[in-house]
């Protein structure tokens, strides 16, 4: 009877094999809780996070730009939650996110207007500067917690107070896996639909694009938006898995650094490959750092050479053939 | 009248790419352009085009000053173009150029909902290749970077032709194909888009290709429209001979 009812599903185009690994990736990923040990479930949680950013860089590589200042994003999604829940006294958990959804979005909007007429390394650098201003801000300004950031202690779910004192407990690991596999759902349904086609023409070749009538700057806007919104909703989850937040770990340049280099690491053919590859990023850099103290960035590196060389395409390419 | 281009100027620099341009077109006219290289023929092709903005003049389009107009808004009102080096999506398939064509064509570039890529949309670009006789079973699972000039040359023109424009400009279809080929591809597409209806621009250089194809021929020399007239007329003037094809 099941078997009979998905094949219908599969016949109107509602579930693809796509869908059907991401539903199998969500309830892998929820089964770990009961499996893993601590530590693993906090790296999954915090790569998770990462890789929201990633999957919005993952949408900026299809339209051929890539931002060294995604970690602004990241900060002001974290930030927008600090700050709602100590200057406004909200402690709901949805609320908060969507805070720092929204200040991803309206940031985003607003700057859309001036980035959208750049185009590689300009874009790249100009993002930087960007970021870099905003951690200028931040550390300067006493009222916005300078150097020490913000911390959130306890939180609610739906008005309800968790009795678990650890940051890391069911809810908010269920939270993370499933706001970022809801995620992924909705970037790879807009990356087969036609608006996410344009953005591979775009990067083909701006020249065609724009005599087919495409009107290039209003779809890199609306794609800058989208990706920084993703951004902002992973720095909002990194806050309430950590309950603390500095500039120094998320506007600063390195951050988004970082976040480049799983991006490359990853690649940007589907959209697993941000999430897988922010995870391996995270494992190797923990037994990087726990086995290779004094070395574990030159470890990081070797680790970038063999993916360039050996997986030109990123982690991604592992699992995506070609489609005709 | 559907286009007409009154007094038309534009400079880089010192040097005048386009002096006191006049030039008229009626609907379902084939018209070549000739000229020698840096004469103006894609200056003015662009500044139709929206691509550059002319120093003076005036463009009309069925009476409408299209002179302001961006590339886009030129799209949008139906005048379409193919290029001299083929501007199309290298790393993506043949089929997918046609997909993403139309999906812009029919104004979906905005949808969200709908699979680009599904059996109905590769159905329908295959069938659009076959009408143009363009070799599907060797090409059609080829990405553009694969595709010999010849086909890159087609696939440009008809990226250009889907969307039906009312007119097409198109910058020497012809250059880097094999002189067997030039015949074959011209007459493919000549037919194609008369069945749509569409006036054409076609700069050329190959002068068999323009006496045997165009209705009217138009000679550009430094900047300036020298001749334009039927092609037996313009090919007989002293200065089309002296400063074009030579043999005077």
């Amino acid at each position: 009877m099941a078997v009979k009812k998905l094949e219908r599903y599969k016949m109107r185009g509602l579930i693809n094999k796509d869908k059907l690994l991401l539903i199998a990736f969500l309830f892998t990923f929820i089964s770990f809780w009961f499996l893993l040990p601590d530590y693993a479930i906090n790296t999954i949680s915090l790569s998770f996070c990462n890789g929201l950013v990633i999957l919005g860089l993952l949408l900026l590589m299809r339209a051929g730009l890539i931002s060294f200042g995604h970690g602004m994003y990241y900060c002001l999604g974290g930030y927008a939650v600090a700050m709602t829940y100590n200057f406004l006294q909200i402690k709901e958990v949805f609320v908060l996110i969507a805070f720092s959804v929204l200040a991803g979005f309206i940031v985003s909007f607003f700057l859309g207007f001036f980035v959208r007429r750049f185009r590689g390394i300009f874009f790249a650098m100009l993002n930087l500067a960007l970021s870099m201003i905003l951690f200028g801000i931040i550390v300067k300004s006493i009222s916005l917690g300078s150097t020490d950031g913000f911390g959130i202690k306890e939180l609610t779910y739906f008005n309800h107070a968790i009795e678990d004192e650890k940051r890391l407990n069911i809810f908010s690991y269920l939270l993370i896996v499933i706001l970022t596999s809801l995620m992924m759902m909705i970037v790879m349904t807009f990356l087969k639909s036609p608006s996410g086609k344009i953005l591979e023409a775009i990067r083909e070749n701006e020249i065609r694009s724009s005599y087919l009538g495409i009107s290039i700057n209003k779809q890199i806007h609306k794609i800058y938006i989208f990706s920084s919104t993703l951004a902002a909703l992973g720095g909002g989850l990194m806050v309430i898995l950590i309950g603390h937040i500095t500039p120094e770990d998320t506007a600063y340049w390195t951050r988004s650094g970082e976040f480049v280099f799983v991006a490359i690491l990853s690649g940007s053919l589907n959209v697993f490959a941000p999430l897988i590859g922010s995870l391996f990023f995270e494992f190797i850099r923990s037994y990087a750092l726990f086995y290779f103290p004094n070395t574990w960035q030159m470890i990081i590196g070797v680790v970038l050479i063999l993916g360039i060389l050996y997986l030109p395409e990123g982690i991604g390419s592992i699992f995506n053939k070609r489609k005709k | 009248m559907l286009l007409e281009v009154k007094n038309l100027n534009k400079k880089f620099g010192s040097v005048s790419a386009a002096n006191n341009i006049n030039f008229k077109m009626n609907e379902n006219e084939i018209i070549g352009v000739i000229g020698a290289n840096g004469a103006g023929k894609t200056t003015f092709c662009n500044i139709i085009t929206g691509y550059l903005k002319p120093d003076s003049g005036v463009i009309l389009y069925e009476g409408k000053n299209i002179t302001k107009f961006n590339v886009q808004e030129i799209k949008n009102i139906g005048i379409h173009r193919s290029f001299q080096i083929p501007q199309v999506f290298e790393n993506l398939g043949v089929l997918e150029n046609i997909i993403i064509t139309e999906l812009v064509a029919k104004n979906k570039q905005n949808a969200l909902f709908e699979d680009a890529y599904s059996k109905k949309n590769y159905q329908n670009a295959i069938k659009l290749l076959e009408k143009f006789s363009f070799d599907v079973d060797k090409f059609k699972d080829k990405t553009v970077k694969e595709l010999p000039q010849g086909a890159r040359k087609v696939l440009d023109i008809l990226i250009a032709i889907i969307g039906k424009p009312k007119v097409i400009l198109l910058d020497e279809p012809t250059s880097g194909i094999s002189t067997d080929e030039k015949n074959v591809i011209m007459k493919n597409i000549l037919r194609a888009i008369k069945e749509f209806n569409i006036s054409v621009l076609f700069i050329e250089h190959d002068m068999e290709i323009v006496e045997k194809f165009s209705e009217r021929v138009v000679a550009f020399y430094n900047g300036e429209i020298i001749a334009d007239d039927k092609p037996s007329k313009v090919f007989n003037q002293n200065n089309v001979k002296k400063f074009i094809i030579g043999g005077l």
